[in-house]
């Protein structure tokens, strides 16, 4: 269940040292608050015990509500300094949570960057960023409870020892109870969560496949679906909801407990005799500040637990990290703009890439690629071709480093390191089979953060010049959610242009048929190499257009490369190439 | 406010949950009841303790203590769970509701909104709606009662007093109120601003593999920064803002302390009140403090749960513009289709997508729809299922409007097969047939066998019970495709519309679903948009787009015998020219 290695502590340390002037003025605050709490008994005891028998108010009364009113004001007169540091503290922090969960999903190899939807992983930078940085406000209260609260049973002892330690039992009996069931809670909110999780992630499926509901008419059958995961929720929700709050009235109530406890004792034990008015009047008061203290300890110590779940929650987005690097330092850009670090070096000009050995296995199952060797030419087409399933996705992910697979990768000669570091411009740019666009112009969608020089023989390129002439807005076109505004054709030949506007020396192209008709392929090809620039491209196609401009041809079937060569050749000694090649 | 039609909206929701709101009434009256009677009972004990009257009154008070105590924690507790029952059950079913009204909504609209904004409408703000009804709304009446019990004991105290609390109390809720329209302003901003910064990391989680491989890192953690840039100023507003409606009611509340105290040592020393009395002025002074406390946060979160629900309310107020409102039926069997004088422009925009457009196609006919892209060919096919609406002239199938059907019927009788695939994190059964459980397991492998999928289904010992996380776990794009595909085989349509749809596949592959589309053309109309001139070659009529008009339709024999035509163009050059 708990798992002791789980550097929480360490998380919360390193996100506390990420601010540490906002994290002592909270502190500094806190200590105000809560050392305030000590006030009204003492002064109400000293008031009750100086009053009887007196027919005017005396000066050192006067005083002493005085010194009442004056902490009271301390106290709350400081307070908004610390939602002000709060504030800053959870602005930087979260960001900075977000920050390292973000970069190093971008920094893993793309085609299996999330452990789970892209709906379901938003819960984590949201949800999860908030409730641990809540709690991360509230630690400081801990320790000042503590004393405080102890200060109060020091002050009550010397009063009457005995009466004290009888107090003192249901307020243990409380917290004990709050901590034997910490586990039970623990487990109950897991459960929560994931149903949470499974609400939200199921909402995103459904609002990225609303065509397909619609058409389908299955709202309402989507929706009854929906519904049972709903129900589902309310169940895990219900029990937690029921533990919790029964474990929290007991924290509060035992003060209430706490209170009848020493009237019984104070009857039975006969002690009245012993204390003036004053002292129970302390008594009386002080069990209403520990009600306060020992109800939102219960809480913290629940939050706590929360927030360890919240903290595993984020790590486990990072897959492969350490826990602890969630909680990494690194600057963060709110207010000014973050500088440009990716200074890229000059690349070493392509002039042949051996593949040799390449293998991926999809975990669990026997599918997959193996033993994959072939050589890419400079300023040249190879094509991998095949038929469905038979795996030249997955070898062009393997071998570009989107999945963890094994062999080899020569650049020049030279054993590529690290393919998923090193497949990236100013190396090489890549279409995926299923771009994704975002809701944003068709220009940013293209750019993408790389220089405008070659966006005119990109778009040309990418035979998208003539529907940027027929927009009314040209680049400026918003191509809405998901690219949802433009046609399937159009969101291919973007990304085709996302690759082609970046200097790199290979382009990598999966499948670009899927939305392309063969008119625009062929000219696609034809355009990509009238340039006088020398191209080199490693593309996944089964289609005519790619095939006939290849150089070179590599057929896979079953996840292994059954045969390669120029077209004629395959033509002639390889009965699947005929299949597949439809002039 | 304007929160009539969110009030009726709480109302209609709660109905259903009548016992429980009475059984929860109850338990808040034990609760309230309790709280303001224990200081009465311990002022009691104070002066008879001080007294030294007889010890048998004061075990029965301290008694009479812990039962009541005790009752207090087994009344809160049972009371959250019902109304955690209460707001959970309410908000479950507001939700779905949502969600179908969302689901009905037009496609325009979807495509123009993201999904997280709508997760964040249907769940974040259905969420905060929870909270309002299971936690806020009892805890609000227990509060209220217990604010108004505690007044009164003021005044049967001293009137003095009693003058006191009522005159700072409604001072404090009217300096409250004003506090509200900043506060709600800025959370309203947070939430515009956070929306976008989570809409923003969402694309970009479902798009890494385009990020990564495209040297796009520096680029996106750039906007992230200036996404969170944007959104800090707003979040630590709303923050500080929010805040002190928690901490002004507590300030006057121990301000109010330390005038009671002060109004109580002067009134015993001019005689007019005893010890006792003051310590239960001071001890009622501490039951006002904590709904106090209490009232601060919820009325933070209050305000929160009203804005959610003016969002909510915002969302129903949507109508979809393509109404459902058809009543007639259509045959069961091939379709007609006529298409007369049609045009069509989306709502913002300016030019005809499709203008004066005029066609028919006899039942059992296929016809072959060409022409470039943006020529108007997936919108064409859109207007016939009606996720468009068309504007002049009219749709007909089989002689009846489109209009006139209604939508269920239409979708059923009319399959549209597209090039985006839409799965779900659901068994194969569910998506197959849609989560529609009228469709049996037979009718599923028949599906699946049909588009040559049924091997792979059965290789899984799970079999339709295997649960999909998605392309590239064992299922590539192309089985994807092929898995969307079988959904056509569920439903006996009249009319198939095929968009692009066999282009993912390779040729081996497609010959397999060459022999699907075989037979799920047999006997039916169909439309196909193809990539390929021997897709074409199944097509009886050629309809030819070229900037939303028609410049060519005929029977294909008869175009590919008569040069001059398009058609006959395209068979000669080899060029697929117009298969765009």
């Amino acid at each position: 269940m708990r798992d002791r290695k789980f550097p929480a502590h360490a998380i919360l340390g390193r996100l506390i040292a990420y601010r540490p002037v906002d994290y002592a003025i909270m502190i500094g605050q806190t200590i105000i608050f809560y050392l305030v709490e000590l006030v009204p008994g003492l002064a109400m005891k000293s008031i009750f015990d100086t009053l009887p028998g007196l027919t005017f108010v005396p000066p050192a009364v006067w005083a002493i509500l005085g010194v009442f009113l004056a902490t009271a004001l301390l106290r709350w007169l400081t307070i908004p300094l610390w939602f002000w540091a709060q504030s800053r503290l959870n602005v930087n922090v979260g960001t900075l949570l977000r920050r390292n969960m973000l970069a190093h999903i971008l920094a893993q190899p793309g085609a299996r960057a999330l452990p789970s939807s892209a709906g379901e992983a938003i819960s984590r930078f949201r949800d999860d960023v908030t409730d641990s940085l809540f709690f991360l406000g509230l630690l400081p209260d801990l320790p000042t409870q503590v004393l405080t609260l102890a200060t109060m049973v020091f002050v009550l002892a010397r009063v009457n020892p005995i009466l004290t330690l009888v107090a003192m039992i249901p307020i243990l009996i409380s917290v004990s109870a709050a901590q034997l069931s910490g586990r039970l809670i623990e487990y109950n909110k897991k459960l929560m969560q994931e149903s949470i999780g499974m609400v939200t992630g199921s909402l995103g499926e459904i609002f990225g496949a609303v065509q397909a509901i619609k058409l389908g008419s299955a709202e309402s059958n989507v929706a009854t679906a929906f519904e049972k995961l709903g129900e589902r929720r309310r169940k895990a929700f219900l029990r937690v909801t029921l533990l919790l709050q029964f474990l929290q009235s007991l924290s509060y109530n035992s003060s209430a407990f706490a209170t009848a406890a020493v009237l019984l004792a104070a009857v039975v034990g006969d002690q009245l005799s012993s204390l003036s008015a004053g002292d129970l009047v302390l008594f009386i008061t002080y069990f209403g500040a520990m009600n306060f203290l020992v109800g939102f300890f219960g809480e913290l110590l629940n939050r706590y637990r929360q927030t360890i779940i919240n903290l595993k929650r984020m790590t486990e987005l990072m897959i492969g990290a350490e826990p602890a690097s969630v909680a990494r330092h690194f600057p963060i850009y709110l207010n000014k703009t973050s500088p440009d670090t990716d200074t890229p070096g000059f690349p070493t000009t392509l002039q042949q890439m051996e593949v040799s050995n390449i293998g991926w296995v999809f975990p669990g199952t026997e599918a997959g690629i193996r033993n994959c060797s072939f050589t890419v030419n400079s300023g040249q087409l190879t094509v991998i071709t095949g038929r469905i399933g038979t795996g030249k996705t997955t070898l062009l992910r393997a071998l570009l480093g989107l999945l963890p697979a094994t062999g080899e990768v020569r650049w020049n000669g030279q054993v590529i390191q690290k393919r998923d570091k090193f497949f990236q411009p100013p190396h090489s740019a890549y279409v995926p089979q299923v771009p994704k666009l975002f809701s944003d112009t068709l220009r940013e969608n293209i750019l993408v953060g790389a220089p405008d020089a070659l966006l005119k023989y990109a778009t040309y390129a990418a035979v998208l010049d003539r529907d940027i002439t027929g927009l009314d807005k040209g680049l400026e076109t918003e191509v809405g959610v998901r690219g949802t505004k433009v046609s399937g054709g159009q969101l291919q030949r973007t990304a085709a242009a996302r690759a082609f506007v970046r200097q790199v020396e290979l382009v990598v192209v999966d499948d670009v048929s899927s939305a392309l008709d063969l008119e625009t392929e062929t000219e696609l090809w034809k355009r990509v190499f009238e340039q006088t620039e020398r191209r080199t491209i490693l593309a996944v196609s089964h289609r005519a257009p790619a095939l006939e401009r290849a150089a070179h041809i590599v057929v896979m079937k079953d996840g292994t490369i059954l045969d390669q060569g120029t077209l004629s050749n395959l033509l002639q000694r390889c009965a699947e190439m005929r299949e597949i090649y439809q002039p | 406010m304007t929160n009539t039609g969110a009030s009726g909206l709480i109302v209609r929701y709660l109905k259903p949950r009548l016992v429980p709101i009475v059984l929860l009434a109850f338990l808040v009256l034990v609760d309230a009841a309790a709280q303001l009677t224990l200081p009465g009972l311990l002022t009691l004990f104070v002066d008879n303790a001080t007294t030294k009257t007889a010890t048998g009154l004061l075990a029965s008070i301290a008694i009479w203590y812990l039962g009541l105590s005790v009752a207090r924690q087994f009344a809160t507790s049972i009371q959250a769970y019902v109304a955690a029952d209460v707001g959970m059950r309410a908000t479950n079913k507001l939700r779905a509701d949502l969600l179908k009204h969302a689901m009905g909504l037009d496609i325009a609209w979807h495509n123009a909104t993201t999904p997280g904004a709508l997760i964040e409408r249907i769940d974040g703000d259905t969420s905060r709606l929870n909270t309002l009804l299971s936690t806020l709304l009892p805890q609000l009446i227990v509060n209220v009662l217990i604010m108004a019990g505690a007044t009164i004991a003021f005044y049967v105290i001293d009137w003095r007093a009693g003058v006191l609390v009522t005159i700072v109390l409604p001072l404090a809720l009217l300096f409250l109120q004003r506090l509200q329209t900043p506060i709600t302003t800025a959370y309203a901003r947070e939430r515009e601003f956070a929306s976008r910064l989570f809409g923003f990391i969402e694309e970009r989680l479902a798009g890494t593999e385009d990020i990564r491989a495209n040297g796009a890192v520096n680029h996106v953690m750039k906007r992230f920064f200036s996404a969170s840039g944007a959104w800090a100023g707003p979040a630590m507003k709303a923050n500080i803002l929010g805040s002190l409606s928690w901490t002004v009611p507590s300030a006057i509340n121990a301000l109010i302390s330390v005038l009671v105290v002060a109004l109580g040592v002067w009134l015993v020393s001019i005689g007019s009140l005893t010890l006792g009395a003051v310590l239960a002025l001071l001890r009622y002074t501490e039951v006002l403090s904590r709904p106090w406390f209490a009232l601060g946060r919820q009325i933070q979160e209050l305000l929160e749960a009203a804005s959610s629900l003016t969002r909510i309310n915002q969302l129903t107020a949507l109508r979809p513009t393509i109404h459902d409102l058809g009543a007639k039926a259509l045959p069961h069997s091939a379709l007609s289709i006529t298409f007369d004088h049609v045009g069509f422009a989306y709502p913002d925009g300016k030019e005809d997508v499709l203008s004066e457009l005029s066609f028919e196609v006899q039942p059992g006919r296929i016809l072959g729809l060409l022409g470039r892209t943006g020529s108007g060919k997936t919108t064409l096919t859109r207007l016939i299922t009606r996720l468009h609406e068309h504007g002049a002239g009219n749709i007909l199938l089989s002689g009846t409007r489109v209009n006139d059907l209604p939508l269920r019927h239409l979708r059923e009788r009319v399959t549209l097969v597209t090039q985006d695939v839409q799965l779900f994190s659901a068994t194969v059964r569910e998506n197959v047939a849609l989560f529609d459980p009228a469709i049996s397991d037979d009718v599923i492998w028949l599906a699946l066998e049909r588009v040559g999928m049924r091997v792979w289904a059965e290789a899984d010992p799970l079999r339709l019970d295997r649960v999909l996380t998605g392309i590239g776990n064992g299922m590539s794009a192309g089985q994807a495709q092929l898995l969307a595909f079988a959904r056509a085989f569920t439903h006996d349509p009249g009319l198939v519309i095929l968009d692009e749809a066999s282009s993912r596949l390779d040729p081996a592959t497609e010959q397999q679903l060459e022999y699907a589309i075989d037979r799920l053309l047999h006997r039916r109309t169909a439309i196909i948009i193809a990539h390929r001139l021997r897709t074409v070659e199944r097509a009886h009529d050629i309809l030819v787009l070229e900037d939303g008009k028609i410049v060519e339709f005929g029977d294909r024999m008869t175009l590919a015998g008569t040069p001059g035509t398009r058609y006959h163009a395209l068979l000669n050059s080899g060029a697929e020219d117009l298969l765009a």
